[in-house]
């Protein structure tokens, strides 16, 4: 099968290299790129060649990389990027069809490390979608002995899953960049997984998908990696550095805009938002965060 | 108007039982025996259980028999015997022959017919009257647009449905505007009426027996309607399923012969007939329903006690139809049904000339959604339900777009908005059963609220999400409300006593309903 993977980033990188493993043709669109893969710079020639196109790039990219891919309904389209549409606060996977002529799309997500991909170390992702052929093919594109394959028709429980998860990361590594303890860390994964339950049942979508690859997978792997970019955000947060623009920080804001139209809240989420645009100090959030009212129930 | 070749060709109804029969012979084929005999198994059951409910049915209990013999031998021969036997029944109750004479004979004296269809005994009365309703209808959309592509395939044509007038009212429209005719399934329960069933059975009719739950009919009349799409017969369904009980346009839409449309098309790409399949929303929008009193009523039944079919509605009463017909046809306007922009079986727009069109308005090549890289068709159930999906969602959104809000329909919710506000915390079912004083509303706030709602369509109609037909000035609006609300049911939705204004929460609940689903609903909709 011919794989198209955009996103010359370190994701699209190991995508690429975890296609050809899997013995298929690979055409990757990017530029400057270290390692040895099949390369172009026009993003519409990945669109010409593959059957099945990984998309691997910013969400507020996504726009302008659809129309440059030039996706026809002979596509199947699996996305690799974390938030939700800033402009309509829908599915980045919503997207596609309301701009191409693609609708058989889904989400990838999972704890893909680049560099120990490129190290041949295990690893498993989730491919979603409604539609039961996106996953399968995903899993021809993909799968080989040290990368497993797992697939799901709700590519939104996924979607929610892998957006939030990387806005924890963000908060891990400011209670880490604090010098808080584990036991700190454990109390913010575990409310910020509250507060993404919540935000999925508002949004009547499965909760499930928290447990899954996309979100305890991903979460668990991001915290525990001091080269994660989300987690790098929230320790760059702490150094007084401007992360407005970065993947997780824009997705808490769509994430916060879609909680309040649906009445849920997101106590962790406003903080790192309120952190990342200067209106809060880390010690003040925590504060905050802290003296908040004693509830009953956990989620 | 002489086009109607699909129809008119219309097979015999020995030819279309054997074509259902040989489609389940290849169905059966990979079939397990033990699947098999669940398949039978579940007929057998649902049959029996609809035996006790009705009396009558001798030919179908002794069918019904053989297969639970079948059951009880468990053979694959016996099974496939028994599944043939009750297909081939299904068949011949389903179809009917097209008649040309009978329908050129309707077509020519339909402008009476409409009037007289339910009620008249003797077709020859057809012919005596002369009430042309075709001035109290307003034909909107492109006409055109759905002409060309009748050229260029088979359509299926999908209305909202709120009546069991509905379909003459279509068919009326359809030939008003130039259209074929178009095959189309109607409950058996509607061929109960000997001069309904004379004409429905010759102008395009096959007959639906809701009243049947086994999974083997259910797909006998899917594959009739795969069949006779496969034939170029332009068919229509109902995608709600059944008549809109709440008053609000269909936002969740029955799949199943939906997806025929789909499927209809990949035969035709698997055979080399190439023949495209396209799908029109048509939209309803009546300033009065007939069967209002009783549909409202039902879906304020809690869930689960709500009745799939009603028998005993207006409907039934000849001369409550004949009533409202009479009634109606003096209104102007009264009636208005809109053809939306045609779809492919997939959901995106298609132009005059048939191409597809993507988002940017670009013409795709629809084939890619179902073909493989050697041009072969890639058969898939899952796939073609999600692509039906998106079908019905295109569906839903085009009969919001081309709904057209009346006065009737934005007098009561202005009126439904006041009794809110006036019982805050109340739920709709208690606001419903509310004490007679409390049904009182001030004449003035009213006329304010209906100003308040004009305003707030109109916003929507300049972002084209509704239509409107509505005067200018909010009092003229509610003395068109009132005149329409007069015009027919026993009890008035919304009445003058006086300084104020007496309202019936039921009935204008329901036609409010019809401005559901807007974001206007005001609160707790």
């Amino acid at each position: 099968m011919n794989v198209g993977v955009v996103g010359g980033g370190p994701i699209g990188q190991a995508l690429a290299a975890l296609a050809l493993e899997a013995n298929n043709e690979v055409l990757l669109a990017g530029k400057r790129v270290r390692r040895k893969l099949p390369l172009t710079e026009d993003i519409g020639e990945v669109g010409a060649f593959a059957d099945l196109v990984m998309l691997a790039v910013p969400a507020w990219e996504l726009r302008r990389t659809l129309t440059a891919v030039r996706l026809e309904p002979r596509h199947r389209c699996v996305l690799f990027t974390r938030g939700l549409d800033a402009e309509t606060g829908r599915w980045l996977t919503h997207l596609i069809p309301a701009l191409t002529p693609c609708v058989r799309v889904g989400v990838l997500a999972g704890p893909l490390v680049a560099a120990e991909v490129f190290k041949g170390i295990p690893t498993a992702v989730v491919a979603a979608s409604e539609f039961r052929e996106v996953g399968r093919m995903t899993q021809e594109g993909l799968h080989s002995p040290r990368c497993r394959v797992y697939t799901s028709l709700d590519p939104y429980a996924v979607e929610l899953a892998a957006t939030m998860v990387g806005v924890l990361a963000v908060a891990v590594g400011i209670t880490d960049g604090m010098g808080l303890g584990v036991g700190t860390r454990g109390v913010v994964v575990a409310r910020g997984l509250a507060e993404a339950n919540r935000l999925a049942r508002a949004l009547d979508v499965d909760p499930g998908g928290l447990l899954g690859l996309g979100g305890l997978g991903e979460l668990f792997a991001a915290t525990s990696h001091p080269k994660h970019p989300a987690y790098l955000d929230g320790r760059a947060l702490l150094d007084g550095q401007d992360r407005k623009k970065s993947e997780p920080i824009r997705a808490a804001a769509t994430a916060l805009a879609v909680a309040k139209e649906s009445g849920v809240e997101l106590p962790l989420t406003s903080a790192i938002h309120a952190i990342a645009h200067g209106k809060l100090g880390a010690q003040e959030a925590l504060r905050m965060l802290m003296e908040r009212p004693a509830q009953e129930g956990e989620l | 108007m002489t086009d109607y070749p699909a129809i008119f060709r219309s097979p015999s109804i020995p030819a279309v039982a054997d074509a259902l029969v040989g489609r389940w012979e290849k169905r059966l084929e990979d079939l397990p025996v033990s699947a098999l005999a669940d398949l039978v198994a579940d007929t057998v059951y649902k049959e029996r259980r609809r035996f006790e409910e009705e009396a009558g049915h001798t030919e179908e209990v002794a069918d019904v028999d053989a297969a639970a013999r079948a059951v009880a031998q468990g053979s694959r021969g016996a099974l496939t015997t028994a599944v043939r036997r009750l297909v081939r029944a299904y068949g011949e109750e389903i179809h009917h022959p097209f008649s040309s004479r009978a329908y050129g004979l309707a077509t020519r004296v339909l402008p009476a017919a409409l009037t007289n269809l339910v009620t008249a005994s003797d077709p020859r009365r057809l012919l005596l009257r002369e009430t042309d309703p075709g001035s109290r209808i307003a034909i909107g959309g492109d006409v055109e647009h759905v002409k060309a592509l009748a050229e260029r395939g088979t359509l299926i044509l999908a209305p909202t449905h709120l009546s069991n007038l509905d379909s003459p009212l279509i068919g009326y429209v359809l030939y008003r505007s130039g259209l074929p005719p178009f095959a189309y399934g109607a409950g058996l329960n509607l061929f109960s009426n000997p001069m309904m069933a004379f004409w429905m059975s010759r102008l395009g009719a096959y007959t639906v027996d809701r009243r049947k739950r086994g999974r083997i009919y259910k797909e006998t009349l899917k594959d009739y309607s795969v069949e006779i799409l496969g034939r170029g017969c332009h068919s229509l369904f109902f995608p709600g399923g059944t008549r809109s009980r709440s008053g609000r346009v269909e936002a969740k839409l029955k799949k199943g012969l939906l997806g025929t449309g789909l499927l209809a098309w990949q035969e035709s790409l698997s055979n080399g007939s190439g023949r495209d399949v396209f799908v029109v929303p048509l939209t309803l929008s009546t300033s009065l329903v007939l069967e209002a009193e009783t549909l409202v009523r039902d879906s304020l039944c809690r869930e689960g006690k709500q009745r799939f079919i009603i028998a005993d509605d207006e409907f039934s009463e000849p001369r409550q139809v004949a009533s409202y017909l009479s009634r109606v046809a003096n209104l102007d306007e009264a009636v208005h049904v809109t053809f939306g922009q045609v779809l492919d079986p997939v959901g995106n727009p298609v132009d005059n000339d048939g191409n597809s069109l993507g988002p940017d308005g670009g013409v795709i090549d629809r084939k890619r959604y179902v073909l493989d890289a050697d041009g072969q068709v890639e058969w898939d159930d899952q796939r073609d339900r999600v692509y039906t999906e998106r079908l019905s969602r295109s569906l839903v959104r085009a009969y919001h777009q081309d709904n057209v809000a009346l006065p009737t329909h934005v007098a009561a919710l202005a009126a439904w908005r006041l009794l809110r506000k006036a019982n805050p915390g109340m739920d709709t079912f208690r606001l419903v059963r509310i004490a007679r004083s409390g049904r009182q509303i001030e004449r003035g706030a009213l006329v304010a609220e209906i100003a308040g709602v004009a305003d707030e369509i109109a916003a929507l109609r300049q972002r084209e999400k509704i239509r409107s037909a509505l005067p200018r000035d909010p009092e003229a609006l509610l003395d068109l409300a009132v005149q329409r609300f007069a015009t027919f049911h026993s009890r008035r939705a919304i009445e003058p006593s006086g300084p104020r204004i007496s309202v019936d929460p039921e009935l204008v609940l329901f036609y409010r309903n019809r401005l559901h689903g807007y974001g206007i609903e005001g609160a707790d909709s």
